[in-house]
């Protein structure tokens, strides 16, 4: 789910499908995407920290 | 089973609400919206008597779904529809079964399986999937109207899709079929679900046999040769991705055509946006009445204390119509954001396909209706049989016509 919400964010693995996170601090513009992601995420397994 | 603070007394309890209101085959079931505005969980009766629980509520199901105190396994579960299993009471599900297991014996099953469907590997398919899809469209041209849209158009697309990506000889398609239809049906028989499961596992397992002697460049091929599964394991899951392609896809093409038909406003929101358009039919349309799960301990949920080995069902087509999550849930609108639709489950059992059906979904309908643009039902719409007999919702038949040019 997390590919398809924020595909700049979240890859998977070619060979396991296992999740990658290519950006650990997204920008701005992508927290909207990243919020939903950790929202939709059929395994609770976002977390995020938001920092100011 | 008492309520703590329940301002409305529980009701006794009904079964699983399966009757549409006539004339509305896109609506789920009036009673599932009374029970989430006043008893989002509420006592359900199953028909072997089992008295477990109905969740209709968005939040709810969302939270029993991704609750591991929730189990999965096939032996705690009682199903909610009759003549559904194959056998009358609970029982262990085989090796390789894994969507009726819990982990750890889910994990391992479902890890060797989640790098063959990733968001990557089923785009890639695109291409192939485009050229299947207009096979069908000019061979429905060539015939010209009427068609029914379920054998010419529904069915083949993502069973053809489903055999590739396995291995299976396109051959066997019609046997398949059929054995799926006896497995996906209520009210058969236990003998004739054993019998159609038997032939199934008898197959795949020829399958397996021959896939290890001379593997070939499939997802099948790759299960038989780099995995330590056994034989009687390869053929179950090979039987459960060939089950899970078939029969959901095929639906929700057809039952989304029909819907389109039905709402041809909404064609240009179609063309302009697939993929939008494709998770509001998944929502909108919910092909799958419920999931089942057992409760490893008490629980308690919405203000209802659910005891350890009760079964509770979740109702995906009340939380994907819930108003709460959803403005105006009950209106087609292929413009509006359907995030959080339930209608591939959620939690660590969530549809392992899910990409391999927005693909063919994205592909298949706009291309249908961009090769008919005049296309439209051949009989009066309260005419088409619905599959209100399966446990998979759908038509059985489509009739279809549309203007030769």
């Amino acid at each position: 789910m997390c590919v398809l919400s924020a595909p700049e964010v979240f890859d998977q693995h070619p060979d396991d499908g296992v999740v990658v996170l290519l950006d650990p601090t997204p920008p701005l513009e992508l927290h909207t995407a990243v919020r939903e992601a950790a929202l939709l995420c059929p395994a609770t397994a976002i977390a995020l920290t938001e920092e100011r | 089973m008492s309520a703590p603070s329940s301002p409305i007394p529980i009701p006794s309890p009904v079964p699983i609400p399966m009757t549409r209101r006539p004339g509305c085959p896109f609506d789920p079931p009036e009673e599932l919206g009374h029970l989430r505005a006043d008893h989002p969980v509420a006592p359900m009766i199953y028909p072997d008597g089992h008295i477990g629980w109905l969740v209709t509520r968005h939040d709810l199901v969302r939270s029993v779904l991704a609750d591991k105190r929730f189990s999965h396994r096939a032996e705690l579960t009682h199903s909610p529809f009759p003549g559904a299993t194959l056998s009358a009471k609970p029982r262990p599900a085989p090796p390789g079964a894994f969507p009726s297991m819990d982990p750890p014996e889910h994990t391992r099953y479902r890890q060797l399986l989640t790098g063959q469907f990733t968001v990557r590997r089923m785009r890639q398919l695109t291409g192939r999937i485009e050229q299947i899809t207009a096979e069908h469209l000019d061979a429905m041209e060539r015939h010209g109207p009427p068609v029914d849209l379920v054998e010419a158009f529904a069915l083949p697309l993502p069973a053809l899709m489903i055999c590739e990506l396995l291995g299976v000889p396109t051959a066997d398609r019609a046997d398949f079929q059929h054995h799926m239809a006896v497995l996906g049906g209520m009210g058969i028989s236990p003998e004739d679900k054993v019998a159609a499961f038997a032939a199934v596992q008898g197959f795949m397992r020829d399958l397996a046999a021959a896939k290890r002697a001379r593997p070939t460049d499939d997802l099948f091929s790759g299960l038989a040769n780099n995995s330590d599964l056994t034989d009687d394991e390869l053929s179950v899951i090979g039987g459960i991705l060939m089950g899970a392609g078939f029969d959901t896809t095929a639906n929700m093409l057809a039952l989304s055509a029909f819907a389109l038909m039905s709402h041809p406003g909404q064609l240009a929101l179609l063309r302009a946006d697939a993929g939008k358009a494709v998770e509001e039919l998944l929502r909108h349309l919910s092909i799958v009445p419920g999931l089942n799960r057992a409760a490893l301990e008490d629980v308690e949920l919405g203000g209802q204390l659910i005891r350890a080995g009760q079964t509770v069902t979740v109702s995906i087509p009340a939380a994907n119509h819930d108003p709460h999550q959803f403005a105006d849930p009950d209106v087609l609108d292929l413009g509006s954001p359907a995030t959080g639709h339930v209608a591939f489950g959620h939690g660590i059992h969530q549809c392992l396909g899910q990409q391999l059906a927005r693909v063919e979904l994205q592909v298949g309908l706009p291309a249908l209706f961009e090769r008919f643009p005049t296309l439209r039902l051949d009989i009066p719409a309260e005419e088409v049989p619905l599959r209100t007999d399966m446990m998979i919702y759908g038509v059985h038949r489509l009739p279809v016509t549309w203007d030769v040019v």
